[in-house]
């Protein structure tokens, strides 16, 4: 039971490989393209942190937010400062389900916009470096035991 | 009828076939030097009279006629070439060559071949597995095309393809 960045990665390399594009009539369904590609990053984040410890109960539910989330954040010219604020709502709906426990989500943004910047060679590469910066924020998360006890990091 | 033996005397020296030496090509004038056929004449700076706005420098080896001024073989001029011996026999499929075909060719080859439906195949070759690009509707399918990202559709191309459209070729 632990939180499953190698399934990140695989998931990612897959993903960034081939993203969705919805095509109607010979013309980009460019609302429903985005809504595709929300979705997998959504199921990728779930089943990443679908053991997360301590245990939640609102992963799926934070998946669900995050893919609506998402959705809107790729219609912005700059998607980033909105990918970080769904990624936040997201673990702090994983947190929120974390029973027995006062979970304090990531304190410092995700930073996607780092990752935007720099061009990767690969579909792996790029989903490696996206792996990679998920997983070490994730872990920042912290939880509580109730009533009392010593914080410890998500994992 | 001595009037008459001399002037089919000046008919003769006045149109020659000739075997082209040489050729001359440059801003003042498109020339060529030539050896008759029946006799070992040589005809220097034998202007070639072209047709309005086409000039091609004649290949050596190209039978010519010669045409003089007054019978005066000082003056000689080209009245035409006959490529026949190097002109391509076939079309560049191979087949014959329809009616209302041809084109340019040099050296046995087509260079641009346009046939009788005004498919114009440029290099001699007929390969239609190769066509042209239309330029207007290239650059309508390129400012509007997007690529798939993992953050959805990308945006349309920020600069258009439209300066990339010659102003001197059209094509249908």
């Amino acid at each position: 039971m632990a939180l499953n960045p190698s399934g990140l990665t695989s998931d990612f390399t897959a993903f960034f490989a081939s993203p969705p594009i919805t095509v109607v009539d010979d013309e980009v369904d460019t609302t429903a393209s985005r809504a595709a590609c929300a979705q997998e990053w959504a199921d990728a984040m779930q089943s990443y942190a679908s053991a997360i410890v301590p245990a939640s109960t609102t992963v799926a539910a934070a998946a669900a937010t995050l893919s609506t989330s998402l959705a809107s954040a790729f219609a912005l010219a700059d998607a980033s400062t909105a990918f970080d604020s769904a990624m936040l709502a997201f673990a702090t709906t994983v947190g929120s389900g974390m029973a027995g426990f006062t979970a304090v989500p990531p304190p410092a943004p995700l930073g996607v916009s780092t990752l935007l910047a720099t061009t990767q060679s690969t579909h792996a590469a790029a989903a490696a470096a996206f792996t990679s910066k998920i997983d070490t924020w994730m872990r920042t998360g912290t939880a509580t035991p109730i009533p009392s006890g010593s914080p410890v990091n998500w994992s | 009828m001595r009037w008459l033996t001399q002037m089919s005397g000046q008919v003769v020296h006045a149109i020659k076939a000739a075997i082209v030496e040489r050729s001359y090509f440059d801003k003042a004038s498109n020339t060529i030097q030539a050896t008759g056929i029946d006799d070992d004449d040589i005809a220097d700076d034998a202007l070639v009279y072209e047709p309005v706005g086409v000039a091609f420098r004649a290949p050596v080896e190209t039978r010519a006629l010669l045409v003089h001024e007054m019978a005066d073989e000082t003056k000689p001029s080209v009245a035409g070439f006959d490529m026949r011996g190097s002109r391509p026999t076939t079309d560049p499929a191979g087949g014959d060559v329809p009616e209302g075909c041809g084109g340019l060719h040099y050296l046995g080859a087509w260079r641009v071949y346009v046939d009788d439906a005004g498919r114009t195949y440029l290099g001699g070759a007929a390969d239609t597995s190769e066509p042209a690009l239309l330029g207007g509707t290239f650059v309508t399918l390129y400012d509007a095309h997007v690529h798939s990202s993992p953050f959805g559709p990308t945006g349309a191309p920020a600069v258009s393809a439209a300066s990339a459209k010659s102003t001197k070729i059209f094509l249908v």
